[in-house]
């Protein structure tokens, strides 16, 4: 465990932090573990980012656990996206995007990112060639969020910006 | 959500490098740090101040790559972080990861958890004094298990090994 951390960081940071990256519900236990903070703290930043609508919290026979909440994570990703840019630098970008997911089903003859990782086990795969394979799979995943969000950015452009736009 | 209902592995990398890269601003000796490519999270990179390393280069530079859900066949060589076979546990989540320092002058090294023809397992240290000399490649363990925590230890790891 990180001493540095601690020393440069807010329990609540890092709760939050923790939270926000994990890939199953957790309890507040298991947070607080991770974050390095007592277990009642933990769960009343969690409680609290829950009520925020930044994380879910669903009810577990050993109690109450925590994800980060899908749409609240959505709406950070588009804000960011459509912040400083251009309804055309948008869209110039969905281009790029669309190109290269084209370029992943070229270039390992695949349909689908399932089918080049499902690639990876044949036996004759050399280690270097399994780890390109599974990193143009999760870039093949990543391209193609990455064209959702861009898509819904363009759909809404005028409403995602309408209050910077009347703040301007 | 993908059509089949699992978690969007795409969605699910980008939420977790966009937290990494605000960890990364709270680290003493982080200059700055953004998505890449523009507006995106397919990695993260950071400047570094090298003499806060220890390092008398001009500038340095982080890179941090995580792929949350490789979701590998079996005997593809990941370590079992149950089993002591491959050098104890090695790691305690699933994804695959790389945090790299490259500086001016040529020096790099850094943490890699991914297929490698170098050590048993996945998790690994490599360094190499200039481009032109090949890599040393050493096994290494990892406590943290979840991706903020992994950040911080890897950090202190990196800056304990210069």
């Amino acid at each position: 465990m990180s001493e540095t951390w601690v020393e440069n960081t807010s329990t609540f940071d890092r709760v939050k932090s923790v939270a926000l990256t994990l890939s199953e519900p957790r309890s507040a236990a298991w947070v607080g573990s991770e974050a390095q903070v007592a277990e009642n703290t933990a769960r009343n930043h969690l409680e609290r980012l829950a009520d925020l609508g930044v994380l879910t919290a669903t009810t577990t026979e050993q109690g109450a656990a925590y994800a980060p909440d899908p749409v609240y994570t959505r709406s950070q990703d588009i804000r960011e996206l459509v912040d400083g840019r251009t309804e055309d630098e948008l869209a110039a970008v969905a281009a790029d995007v669309q190109e290269e997911l084209q370029g992943y089903r070229e270039t390992y003859d695949a349909d689908s990112p399932e089918a080049l990782r499902a690639s990876v086990a044949d036996a004759d795969r050399t280690p270097d060639a399994a780890r390109e394979r599974l990193e143009a799979a999760s870039d093949w995943e990543y391209a193609r969020y990455r064209l959702s969000l861009l898509r819904d950015a363009l759909d809404h452009y005028d409403t995602y910006t309408s209050s910077r736009s009347a703040s301007a | 959500m993908t059509p089949d209902g699992s978690p969007d592995a795409g969605a699910e990398r980008h939420r977790i490098l966009r937290q990494l890269r605000q960890q990364l601003e709270q680290r003493p000796a982080v200059e700055s740090a953004r998505g890449q490519t523009d507006g995106g999270y397919a990695e993260v990179t950071a400047r570094i101040e090298p003499n806060s390393f220890g390092r008398p280069a001009d500038s340095g530079t982080l890179r941090l790559v995580c792929h949350p859900n490789p979701d590998v066949a079996d005997g593809d060589g990941r370590p079992d972080p149950a089993g002591p076979s491959v050098a104890g546990p090695r790691t305690n989540f699933g994804a695959m990861f790389k945090l790299h320092y490259s500086e001016t002058g040529g020096y790099d090294y850094g943490f890699h958890n991914e297929p490698n023809a170098h050590v048993d397992g996945w998790f690994h240290f490599q360094e190499r004094p200039d481009p032109n000399t090949e890599y040393d490649y050493e096994p290494a363990t990892l406590d943290a298990r979840t991706p903020t925590a992994a950040l911080w230890e890897l950090l202190d790891l990196l800056a304990n090994r210069l």
